[in-house]
């Protein structure tokens, strides 16, 4: 990757303002930054806006280990993977919104198996708490007969 | 539906539930109404497909408890329960049975029990798209020769030319290299359909005789208790099935590399003797290992793992294999007529009563 050429850099910004030197085929695993690219509108400097940077870091990480193991053995990527999104939901939602918004496939893929595997362990009750937040409040007292229905947890 | 994961866009927190699998949606379904929309909408469908995670299920209507379909999920080992078959025939049996593009087509069929006047009894078989019927009885118990073609995609039947020949006995349909292959119980011959336009030749292969499933495109024969691979011209013995001499009425079906032997009733050890165990086991073989050993799996269950609430509803799986009847009390020396699609899935048969249809899908 030190041989890329300066030419093969691109600058992403993140809506906090910082900056990431970033090789270019790393930064066009995003769609989004793709079609930038090849629109050729993008300047050197990409303005990544929603992304601050804590989370942009965090996408640049995950691009560039897949970028660099595409000959590594695939368990050692899911590994990876596995272990990058194993994060606070707070993080985890910022990451999916930034997956989801600059068309990360593989990181988006990563991290909805994640919540899949999250939902998958738990009961209707703590998925409600977990997932649903406001909503549980309007759920339970919307009227009496899904009230009951609810109570039929399965565990 | 509408913020199915707080902080979630819809489109992305459906990617997530399309992750879950199949097994859990019924506790998923309990969670809100959003989800339970959700859950159920064809968008689901489509999405587990697009992030790879449909499953491959087995579906089995057992005698008993009446039209009650179960899923077998061979990764996990676990039945499902789907909701109650709607018919009003009790004991739906001799019916054709297909799975495609992730419904499952419960064909004709009629009571086991002398029920004239609902009687109309055929078989069916799948390609990938398209379904076949052809042969199988009339509601006054005649055999017919007639053929038809289905596409689900645009609900339409094409009829397609006759069969050449039918016979007063049971048939069924199997696709094996693309192309159906229509038998029936009792003759040597084999009708296979070249063409919509062209319609069926006739061979004598004189193949074997028995409960039949195809694996990777190859036929295998349970006869004299001994499951043969069967080519054009010749069978291949495979691996002894002694175990399975005694059973009556069991069924035989192909999901993966697998062999699945399933239910069936066993006779007591005197001919008079009404004692009949129906039997609930599952036996798989796998083929393709240097020497294929039976396993036992789950036997089939009755509700656990209920699926869906409310009975009737209709729920799409995902890409399903099919099986007829189970444990039936009786050999099945009655019924199913039969069919399968064309190889070029332009077309496929079906047979309605003492009418016979086929549907062009070009």
């Amino acid at each position: 990757m030190s041989s890329s050429l300066e030419k093969n850099m691109l600058i992403l910004r993140s809506s906090d303002g910082e900056e990431f030197i970033v090789p270019e085929v790393v930064a066009v695993m995003s769609k989004a930054i793709k079609n930038m690219v090849e629109d050729e509108c993008a300047s050197n400097t990409i303005p990544v806006p929603n992304v601050d940077a804590n989370i942009l870091a965090m996408v640049i990480e995950f691009c560039k280990k897949h970028d660099e193991s595409e000959a590594e053995a695939a368990s050692d990527l899911k590994t990876f993977d596995s272990e990058f999104v194993n994060r606070g939901q707070e993080a985890l939602y910022d990451l999916i919104t930034a997956a989801n918004f600059r068309d990360v496939k593989e990181l988006l893929d990563a991290l909805c198996q994640n919540v899949a595997e999250m939902i998958k362990g738990k009961s209707v009750h703590h998925i409600r708490i977990q997932f649903l937040g406001y909503q549980l409040f309007e759920i339970l007292t919307s009227n009496f007969i899904w009230n009951i229905w609810c109570d039929r947890d399965f565990d | 539906m509408s913020g199915l994961i707080e902080g979630l866009p819809d489109a992305v927190a459906l990617r997530c539930l399309a992750r879950v699998p199949l097994y859990l949606h019924s506790k998923l379904e309990l969670v809100s109404r959003s989800w339970r929309s959700a859950i159920r909408s064809p968008e689901l469908f489509k999405a587990r497909k697009e992030v790879n995670s449909s499953e491959d299920f087995l579906c089995v209507c057992a005698f008993d408890p009446e039209n009650l379909w179960q899923l077998y999920d061979p990764l996990r080992d676990l039945w499902i329960t789907l909701p109650v078959l709607p018919s009003k025939i009790r004991h739906l049996a001799n019916f054709g049975v297909v799975s495609t593009a992730g419904k499952l087509f419960v064909l004709g069929g009629g009571s086991d029990a002398v029920d004239p006047l609902t009687a109309t009894k055929m078989g069916a078989l799948l390609p990938t798209s398209k379904i076949v019927v052809a042969g199988g009885f009339t509601s006054c118990q005649k055999s017919i020769s007639k053929a038809e073609i289905y596409d689900p995609e645009k609900d339409v039947w094409v009829s397609i030319p006759d069969l050449h020949h039918t016979h007063n006995t049971a048939c069924s349909g199997v696709v094996i290299e693309g192309k159906v292959h229509v038998l029936h119980k009792g003759l040597s011959t084999v009708q296979v359909l070249d063409g919509v336009k062209l319609g069926w030749t006739v061979r004598d292969y004189g193949w074997l005789q028995g409960p039949m499933a195809v694996i990777r495109g190859a036929l295998y024969v349970m006869s004299h208790g001994i499951i043969f691979k069967q080519e054009i011209e010749a069978s291949k013995v495979v691996v002894s099935a002694s175990e399975f001499r005694r059973r009556i009425g069991l069924a035989m079906i192909g999901l993966g590399d697998d062999i699945y032997v399933i239910g069936g009733v066993v006779i007591g050890p005197e001919r008079w003797n009404s004692d009949i165990k129906k039997l609930s086991v599952v036996n798989v073989l796998t083929i393709g290992s240097e020497r294929p050993i039976w396993r036992r799996v789950a036997p089939m269950t009755r509700n656990k793992e209920r699926f869906g609430i409310h009975q009737g509803g209709r729920k799409e799986m995902e890409e399903t294999t099919m099986e007829g009847g189970g444990d039936h009390n009786r050999e099945m020396e009655v019924a199913p007529a039969l069919i399968g699609v064309h190889p070029t899935h332009h077309s496929v048969a079906v047979a309605v009563g003492s009418d016979l249809r086929v549907f062009d899908l070009q």
